[in-house]
């Protein structure tokens, strides 16, 4: 699903609130789903991913070069563990070939680069979450404090 | 009041006691035949979750061999033997999800699990299929990880399950 698609089908506006919801109360355990696992893949152009899952779905976000920058991805996936979804978020700015051959850099639609700030935020959150990351930073501060 | 009058007014009234007594009769027949349908059901309901339990009792142990199979194909790096074992262990999860009952709040926890695992282990074929990965042991990590976790929670399952069957014998 392309992201002007994604943006105007109310179901996956209330997903990705309800996530960013969830994930900011902690109700949503975000988990790693694959690519980086160590700072040896981080960047690796890879995607990484992080999931969180229903009784009946899984939603996996997730940055498509691996890097934690745009583009990032959403995916559902069913019970039967089948790509049911795929929507690619890509950067705020797009590149438009104008008719003289050169390249000019477009700002999206406000709707569109409000989705990509949602989905933004969204996978910071299951990231921090997934490889618990405020854990790690109290356990150092309150070590390199004492 | 002549005889065939007087005959009437006794049979008007001697049926109203009779009539009383079909009535009570009809009543009482329609209440144990509501309540033999009610225990009919319990019964069936009774049987169909001891069924399901006993289903249970026996898949679990089935997906904990498919974890210890996909560790050993992981460590002998098979990829060919860690696409089967996960296959498996979409079927299976799959099967054992049907069983659960969405109502108990363990459950829930459980069926969570279970869909994450799925979901990941479809992942993990697919790259080890496409030739997307380099180390099967780093790629597979994390569905190995999501495959311990609803194995765990199974395994109290399982014997929380087997304490209730026991106790349901002892009662019969």
């Amino acid at each position: 699903m392309i992201i002007e698609d994604a943006w105007n089908d109310e179901r996956i506006k209330k997903i990705v609130e309800g996530l960013l919801q969830r994930s900011e109360t902690g109700e949503a355990e975000w988990q790693i789903f694959s690519g980086q696992t160590s700072v040896r893949r981080a960047g690796t152009g890879k995607p990484d991913g992080f999931s969180y899952s229903t009784d009946s779905a899984t939603v996996v976000v997730g940055s498509s070069d691996g890097d934690g920058a745009s583009p990032y991805y959403l995916n559902i996936i069913d019970s039967a563990g089948v790509l049911v979804e795929n929507i690619s978020v890509p950067s705020p700015v797009r590149s438009v070939r104008m008719p003289d051959g050169t390249l000019q850099r477009q700002e999206r639609s406000p709707e569109e680069t409000q989705f990509v700030r949602l989905l933004r935020e969204l996978y910071k959150r299951a990231r921090r979450k997934a490889l618990k990351t405020d854990d790690v930073l109290d356990a150092l501060a309150q070590e390199l404090g004492s | 009041m002549s005889v065939n009058d007087a005959v009437t007014l006794a049979a008007a009234y001697t049926a109203i006691p009779f009539a009383l007594i079909g009535f009570g009769i009809t009543i009482r027949q329609a209440s144990k035949a509501k309540t033999a349908a009610e225990a009919a059901r319990d019964a069936a309901k009774m049987t169909q979750s001891a069924l399901a339990r006993n289903s249970l009792l026996v898949l679990i142990p089935q997906l904990q061999r498919v974890e210890e199979e996909l560790e050993r194909a992981v460590q002998t790096d098979s990829a060919d033997l860690i696409i089967t074992w996960l296959s498996n262990w979409r079927w299976q999860a799959g099967q054992v999800r049907g069983l659960l009952s969405k109502s108990s709040s363990e459950n829930r926890k459980i069926l969570k699990s279970l869909q994450s695992s799925i979901a990941i282990s479809a992942k993990a074929k697919s790259d080890i299929i496409d030739g997307t990965v380099e180390e099967l042991a780093i790629s597979t990590k994390a569905v190995r990880d999501a495959i311990a976790e609803v194995t765990n929670e199974l395994g109290a399952l399982a014997a929380l399950q087997g304490i209730a069957i026991g106790e349901s014998t002892n009662d019969n």
